[in-house]
């Protein structure tokens, strides 16, 4: 592609390189950003800032959490291995926001971060060592 | 150099072995090494093939898309931003089809942005953006096409060197259509004039 990516030659790009055909639930850590981002459903989703660390990404239909965004995420990491042992395949991931829990400073915010806890344990879903 | 036919498979193959596992094969790193001596002329021929795609991968774009917008630092001047690689084979990899048809509103923001705001409201984040659109429809996938979320704006943030690392809806702050919720950095640009038709 050129410098400058025209709408139909982006058009073209998507209908040329099709993502696999069901979704699966990821983690993607940033380094560079400083943030992990999750994501539990593939629905279309919109963002709401929960507080300074967390993003919800919220479903357009049901506006149920389909994944987040956490913030400031190296520091979190960071402090980490001081509570739990970091096995080779990954920590939990609920582990990560149960961090927020205690922060949390009102019922939306609890049931939130509650809820990203549950899914991402219920999905079993990892933070790879490799990735932190 | 010249390409024929078998320099053209090389490079098709070279190019799935990159989407496949986002690096070259050991033997480009290797001939950067070791020099071209050691190898057969059959390898000789590959190891140049992988040379020339490497060499014209790293002097095209850093981007697999890129895109042109208002830069923020000279409003008159415009800024080279894209997205990663392997930001986008991840969406492709975890099929997910959402954020990965919502590019085509990237590219709308991008190109007209409504306004520009400076740093993420985090520490050390002051010299990140986020770019702000109120395109008139959304991509729920590249074949479903909706109108767009009542009363949203549609966000994209970039890093300080360009790379476009999320993009989403968000909804208008209270009593405004065109400055976004909890969106807490310095707006630094506005557009002045009517959106073109």
């Amino acid at each position: 592609m050129a410098t400058n990516t025209t709408a139909a030659e982006l058009a073209d790009f998507l209908k040329a390189n099709p993502p696999a055909k069901k979704f699966v639930p990821y983690t993607f850590l940033s380094k560079e950003a400083d943030a992990l981002t999750v994501y539990f459903e593939g629905d279309p989703d919109y963002s709401k800032r929960l507080n300074d660390h967390v993003t919800l990404f919220l479903s357009l239909d049901t506006h149920e959490i389909v994944g987040c965004r956490i913030k400031g995420i190296s520091e979190i990491i960071a402090d980490l291995p001081n509570y739990l042992r970091v096995q080779h395949n990954g920590i939990e991931l609920s582990v990560v926001f149960l961090t927020f829990r205690g922060g949390a400073v009102d019922e939306a915010t609890r049931n939130a971060i509650n809820s990203l806890g549950k899914v991402a344990a219920d999905k079993k879903m990892k933070l790879e060592t490799s990735l932190i | 150099m010249q390409y024929n036919e078998s320099n053209q498979l090389y490079l098709y193959n070279l190019e799935r072995i990159y989407e496949q596992h986002l690096c070259y094969p050991p033997i480009v790193v290797d001939s950067a090494v070791h020099g071209w001596q050691k190898y057969s002329a059959t390898n000789l021929l590959l190891v140049q093939c992988c040379a020339a795609y490497y060499l014209k991968e790293r002097t095209m774009t850093r981007w697999l898309i890129p895109f042109e917008t208002v830069s923020p630092r000279n409003p008159s001047e415009k800024w080279g931003v894209g997205v990663q690689e392997s930001h986008y084979r991840r969406l492709c990899r975890h099929g997910h089809e959402t954020p990965r048809a919502r590019l085509l509103l990237v590219q709308m923001v991008l190109a007209d942005p409504l306004s520009i705001f400076e740093g993420w409201s985090r520490p050390d984040k002051e010299d990140c953006y986020v770019y702000v659109g109120n395109p008139q429809t959304d991509y729920r996938s590249l074949t479903i096409q909706t109108s767009a979320p009542p009363n949203s704006l549609f966000l994209v943030f970039i890093l300080a060197d360009g790379t476009i690392d999320l993009w989403n809806w968000r909804a208008c702050a209270p009593g405004s259509d065109s400055i976004p919720e909890d969106v807490k950095g310095k707006l630094i640009w506005q557009r002045t004039r009517p959106p073109p038709n």
